[in-house]
Order: C-alpha cells, then sequence, then structure tokens
C-alpha cells in the first residue's frame, strides 16, 4: 500500500535501479580478504559512535562546574547510561583501530597509486579528523587527566615561531584550559567534525566506487572492467562482501560489549587546575607523537612531525614508481614497515614513561624518556 | 634513591632504548633469583637447615615461606646480625660484631616496630608484655611464631590464652570468642579490601561518595590490629562491636556494586551467544551465496 502510494508520486523504481546497480556493483577478486572489510566496519562503527554520542547528549552538560558531574550521573543514574558511555569511550578506540588498519591495506595494496590519489588524500584527512575527533573528546568528560592531557597538548603548537602563541590561545579560547576551551572542544566534537565527516566520507566513498578497488595488476596489464569482474571471480558487493563486513560488526560489537563490561574506561578524579598529577598521559592513539615530541627541543620536534605528516599526505606524487606488485615496490614497503614499527616503540615508550611497573617481583621506574630505573625500597 | 639498571652515555642513550626493555625483563628475573640463591648458599643455611644437624630444626625451610623474606628480601642478618658467608660458628656468628644469637623481647620489640610501629607500642604497653620478669618471653614471636611468621589464628591464641590462664575461667572462655569473632572481622575486612579495589577502579557501580565512605569504614581495621595488641578485652570488644557495624555498612554498599556487576557479565554471555548465533546465520547465508 505504502509503495503503491509513493509510486503514484515518486519515480520509484528509477530509485530502487539505481540502488540495486550500486549495491550489486561487482568487487575485484583480489578484494575478498578481512583487509578490504576495514573500511566498511570502520563506517558502522561511526554510525554507532554518532547515535550513542547523541544519547550521551541528552544528559551531558558541557560547563566546567557541571561536565564531570552529569557524566557520572550518566553512568550511575541514566539507564544503560554507563553502557552508552562505555560504547562511546571505546567505540572511538575501535574507530582509530579501524581507519588505521584500512590506511595500512591501502598502502600495502597500491590503493593509492593513479588513478586513486586523489581518494588517498581524502582519505588521510578522515584520518585526521577521526583523530581530532578523540582529541576533542578526551577533554569532555572534564577529568584530571582530560584536563591535564590538554594543558599539555594545547601548549605545544606555541612553540612554533611566530603563529604558535596565536594557534595554542585560538585552541584553547584564552591564556588557560577553562570554560571556553571546554565551549570551543565541545563545538568542534559534536558539529564542525561531524560536518566534516558528512561532507568527506560521501566523496571518499563515490570515489572509491567510481574507480573501483585497485587489483595490484603488473605495468601494461590492464585492470578487469566491471562487466567482467563477476565472471573471472568477483563478487558483488551487496549481499556477499556486505555479509562479509556484517560478521566482523557483529563480532565487533560483542568485543565492544565485553570490554565496556570487564575494563570500563575510568571516570577519574574532577578536574583541579591546582592539583597537577603525576605521569599525564594522552590517549593511547597520540602516545607516539606525545613521546617523540620529549626527544627533540618541540620546535624541532613539531616541523619534523609536520614534514613527516606532509609527506605521507603527498605519498601518492611522491611515490613515482607506478608498479602496484608488492614484489617490485620494496623500497617503499621497508620504509612503511620501519615507519610502523617506530611507532608502535614511540608508543610502548610513552605507555611506559613516568611510570612505574613491577616485573618479576621488582619495581622498575621508566623517566620522562622511557629509560627504565630500579627503584631501590 | 633510585639505582641505574643500565649505565648509557647521552650518545648511546636512543640507540640502546630500543633494547631495554627486554634486556630489562631478563635482568629483573635474574635478579630475583640471586637472593634466594645467596641465602640458599650461605653459611646459615648450611649448619641451620639440618645438613649438619639432622635432628635440627629446618630453620630455612620455614622461613623461605615467611612473607618477610618473600615479599620484603629480609634475610638472617637482618634479625641477627652474623655474616653470612661466615662457614663456622665464629666467622658466621660470634666474631661478628652485632651478632645476635635470640634477640630479647625488648629488641624484637623495637625492630618489628620499624615497620609495625603502632602495633608495636600498643603491645609493649600491656600487660602481658612483661620481658624483664620472664626472660624466655619473646614478645612478638610467641603469637606470630619465629622464622616462619604468620597471622595467629584463633586456635594459636587460644593455645597462648591457656598457656597462664586456667581452663573454664570466664576471661578465657570469653578470650577465645573473641579470638573467634576477630578472626572473622579479620576475614570479612579482608574480603572487602579485595571487592573494594575490584569496584573502585571505575565509576559505573560506586559513586565517589560510596567509595570515599567505604575508604573510611576500612580504615577502622588498623585501629582493630592495635587494640587487639593491647590485649585489653574491654577496648577490644569495643573496637569489635564498631568494626562490625562499619563491615555491614560496607558490605551493603559492595554487594550492591557486586550484583550489579555480576549482571553485567552474565549479560556478557547472553551477546556473544547471540553474536554466534548471528554470525552462523550470516557465514551459511554467504557459504550458500558463493555455491
Amino acid at each position: 500500500m505504502l509503495r503503491t502510494w509513493l509510486e503514484e508520486r515518486f519515480e520509484i523504481e528509477k530509485f530502487t535501479n539505481f540502488l540495486k546497480k550500486h549495491l550489486e556493483k561487482p568487487q575485484p577478486p583480489n578484494a575478498k580478504g578481512i583487509g578490504y572489510t576495514f573500511g566498511g566496519v570502520a563506517i558502522a562503527f561511526l554510525l554507532l559512535q554518532i547515535f550513542t554520542g547523541i544519547i550521551l547528549l541528552f544528559h551531558y552538560k558541557p560547563t566546567v562546574s557541571e561536565a564531570f558531574d552529569s557524566l557520572q550521573k550518566i553512568m550511575l543514574e541514566v539507564p544503560f547510561g554507563w553502557l552508552f558511555r562505555q560504547f562511546h569511550s571505546w567505540g572511538a578506540t575501535f574507530i582509530v583501530v579501524l581507519v588505521l588498519l584500512h590506511f595500512l591495506k591501502v598502502f600495502w595494496t597500491s590503493g593509492y597509486k593513479k588513478p586513486r590519489e586523489v581518494n588517498w588524500l581524502i582519505g588521510f584527512a578522515l584520518l585526521l579528523i577521526i583523530l581530532a575527533f578523540g582529541f576533542t573528546g578526551y577533554l569532555l568528560p572534564w577529568n584530571q587527566t582530560a584536563f591535564w592531557g590538554t594543558v599539555v597538548a594545547t601548549e605545544v603548537p606555541s612553540s612554533i615561531p611566530f603563529v604558535g602563541e596565536f594557534i595554542a590561545n585560538f585552541l584553547r579560547g584564552g591564556e588557560m584550559v577553562n570554560d571556553s576551551t571546554l565551549s570551543r572542544f565541545f563545538v568542534i566534537h559534536i558539529i564542525l567534525l561531524p560536518l566534516a565527516l558528512l561532507l568527506l566520507i560521501p566523496i571518499h566513498i563515490f570515489l572509491m566506487r567510481y574507480f573501483g578497488i585497485s587489483q595490484g595488476k603488473k605495468i601494461g596489464e590492464s585492470e578487469i572492467p566491471e562487466s567482467e569482474l563477476l565472471a573471472k571471480g568477483g563478487e558483488k558487493f551487496y549481499p556477499n562482501h556486505f555479509l562479509k563486513e556484517s560478521i566482523f560488526f557483529y563480532l565487533g560489537l560483542a568485543l565492544l560489549f565485553t570490554l565496556a563490561v570487564y575494563f570500563p574506561i575510568e571516570l577519574g578524579e574532577k578536574a583541579n587546575p591546582f592539583e597537577t598529577p603525576l605521569g599525564i598521559k594522552p590517549e593511547w592513539y597520540f602516545l607516539p607523537i606525545f613521546q617523540f615530541l620529549k626527544y627533540f627541543p618541540e620546535s624541532v620536534g613539531l616541523f619534523i612531525l609536520g614534514l613527516v605528516t606532509f609527506v605521507i599526505f603527498l605519498l601518492p606524487l611522491l611515490d613515482k614508481n607506478p608498479e602496484k606488485q608488492n614484489s617490485k615496490r620494496k623500497l617503499i614497503l621497508t620504509l612503511g614497515i620501519i615507519f610502523v614499527f617506530c611507532v608502535i616503540l614511540l608508543g610502548i615508550l610513552g605507555y611506559c614513561s613516568e611510570s612505574t611497573f613491577t616485573i618479576f617481583g621488582r619495581s622498575y621506574h621508566f623517566d620522562i624518556l622511557g629509560i627504565p630505573y630500579e627503584v631501590s625500597k | 634513591m633510585r639505582k641505574r639498571v643500565f649505565p648509557s652515555t647521552p650518545n648511546l642513550k636512543f640507540l640502546i632504548l630500543n633494547f631495554q626493555f627486554l634486556i630489562l625483563l631478563s635482568s629483573a628475573f635474574c635478579q630475583s633469583f640471586e637472593l634466594k640463591e645467596k641465602v640458599e648458599n650461605s653459611g646459615c643455611v648450611e649448619c641451620h637447615n639440618g645438613k649438619f644437624y639432622p635432628e635440627g630444626e629446618k630453620i630455612y625451610d620455614k622461613f623461605k615461606n615467611d612473607i618477610h623474606f618473600q615479599k620484603y628480601e629480609m634475610i638472617c642478618t637482618d634479625c641477627h646480625g652474623g655474616n653470612l658467608d661466615g662457614r663456622d660458628e665464629f666467622s658466621g656468628m660470634y666474631d661478628a660484631p652485632d651478632w645476635e644469637s635470640s634477640p630479647t623481647a625488648d629488641k624484637v620489640s623495637e625492630f618489628c616496630g620499624r615497620c609495625h610501629k603502632e602495633i608495636s607500642d600498643n603491645f609493649d604497653l600491656s600487660i602481658h608484655f612483661a620481658p624483664s620478669q620472664n626472660k624466655k618471653f619473646k614478645g612478638c614471636l610467641e603469637c606470630h611464631g619465629v622464622h616462619g611468621i604468620q597471622k595467629p589464628t584463633s586456635m594459636i591464641l587460644e593455645n597462648k590464652c591457656q598457656k597462664c590462664h586456667a581452663e573454664g575461667i570466664a576471661e578465657v572462655d570469653y578470650g577465645k570468642n573473641l579470638a573467634r569473632l576477630l578472626e572473622e572481622t579479620q576475614n570479612d575486612f579482608a574480603t572487602l579490601e579485595k571487592d573494594l579495589v575490584y569496584l573502585q577502579d571505575e565509576k559505573t557501580l560506586l559513586t565517589q561518595t560510596e567509595i570515599d565512605l567505604a575508604k573510611e569504614n576500612l580504615r577502622v581495621k588498623k585501629y582493630l590490629v592495635q587494640n587487639l595488641h593491647s590485649l585489653e578485652l574491654d577496648l577490644v570488644n569495643k573496637g569489635l562491636d564498631s568494626a562490625k557495624t562499619k563491615i555491614a555498612q560496607t558490605k551493603k554498599i559492595l554487594e550492591k556494586a557486586k550484583s550489579t556487576q555480576s549482571q553485567r557479565e552474565n549479560f556478557v554471555w547472553i551477546v556473544w551467544f547471540l553474536t554466534f548465533g548471528i554470525v552462523l546465520l550470516l557465514g551459511l547465508k554467504l557459504k550458500r551465496l558463493k555455491n
């Protein structure tokens, strides 16, 4: 009945045919592995993140005096509030992991090479937006670690010559982290960044559909045309690939629930600007940058970081090798592996730094550079 | 005071950074065995663990299970002085300037008081602490044992009381009951402390006010133990009453949180059960599509 009603008014057939054509668009035969589900599952978790974020917004109060208490209320009094908050906090980690894996998969499979260069640039911008979500969301609970983590992080740009102070003050909304910073981060987190995502994700998906998934062909070998993909071992996006993504999404959801119950993310103590806690650390995905900046004077460190980011961003233009087969791109792959190794190492050092751990019954304190000292009794 | 594990120069620092973690792990592993090996190969253990005097008490067998050795790395020479490397009674014991064969109750109390000050002070003031009248009196060690120091059980306490107080005297019966109650209270405290550590880490189950109240309540344990060492029945009894009230209050708070957590944990199983069901259905559908 509804369909008839709609058909009398709109050209439903046209729309459903368009949808069917795009949903059934075939995937190349090489895109059957788990690696090709990361992007889709990340989008599913992003939708979940938007849902939980909206629920939290019903009760969250973005002011210095009320933020922490409102979050505590969400976790203790609002029905299933604890679950939504844990899903939102752990969900951020899930999305970062999935987006990073997707990013590495694209690098590994030469997905950034001609003609897909623009999609790499958009994808990289999306990665930065996801990290910005994490950065701005970290302050919103207004607890000690969030407050002091933001104090340290917003101080970093101030060492940039000439414009540093301006950037730092612009981020904080003043000289110090206070009510203005919270409002600013809140607006960026719930309005500006979601808008940027809503703009870039459709373009990213459109370009991915337009160029198709990279088939990793040799030089001179042309990619299989869309019309022949199914005959040559490819499979439809819907239902085949979609089912695979759904399986991983459901497994991820169950894992998310398990983590929310067994390893809930602490709310900690309410922010106190007069009491600096020991060992202020950012979220795990900023630990490599946090640790890296400790080994250099701040302006030099920031310059290197900026340069590395710029090189990764412009990778499709800098990597002139047209080869898409891994056996013929050993140099770039080796550099990539070294880079990932360094990032993981810096992350571990950042995690250990300024903390004391007991290893085999002995206590060790890791100093600011991550160097261990035995703590005598 | 901090001791560097690995010497490094600023130039080398960055280079060895990558390898330090692995080296550190192996180093920590070796060091914990070093002390044990040192004691086991010492002259003390050679003579006093029945090797030369098979009929003698195997002291090291008891001491190696002592918390002071296991956790705080205290060894023979910390209490007795002497020389761990000495191979005979002269170089190991008598010729060493700080040698103490059997420390007197005063010395034991002073030594234990270095870490357990309030407890030791209370016991020193009690009527039962009378070292000058009884040379064989070993102070703290009377109830806690020698070389295998432990928390005394109600049975140990009963026997200790009966050494001096006759069976059937109201004071002893009262003491026996009290000892049992104390043991139960101590166990309750231990359980609650464990539960609180588990529950307080995040705030989805307990509010800060509830955590503060529970912590405050559990602090009573310290005073209860101190009062117990005064061996004044009235004082102990009063402390026990107050502890019981606090325990009941804390139990109520923690039980509520525990039951909520347990419901959530049960729900995790349901979620996984449902997920596997969905995944199985989707997997079967995918397989059918491929065929």
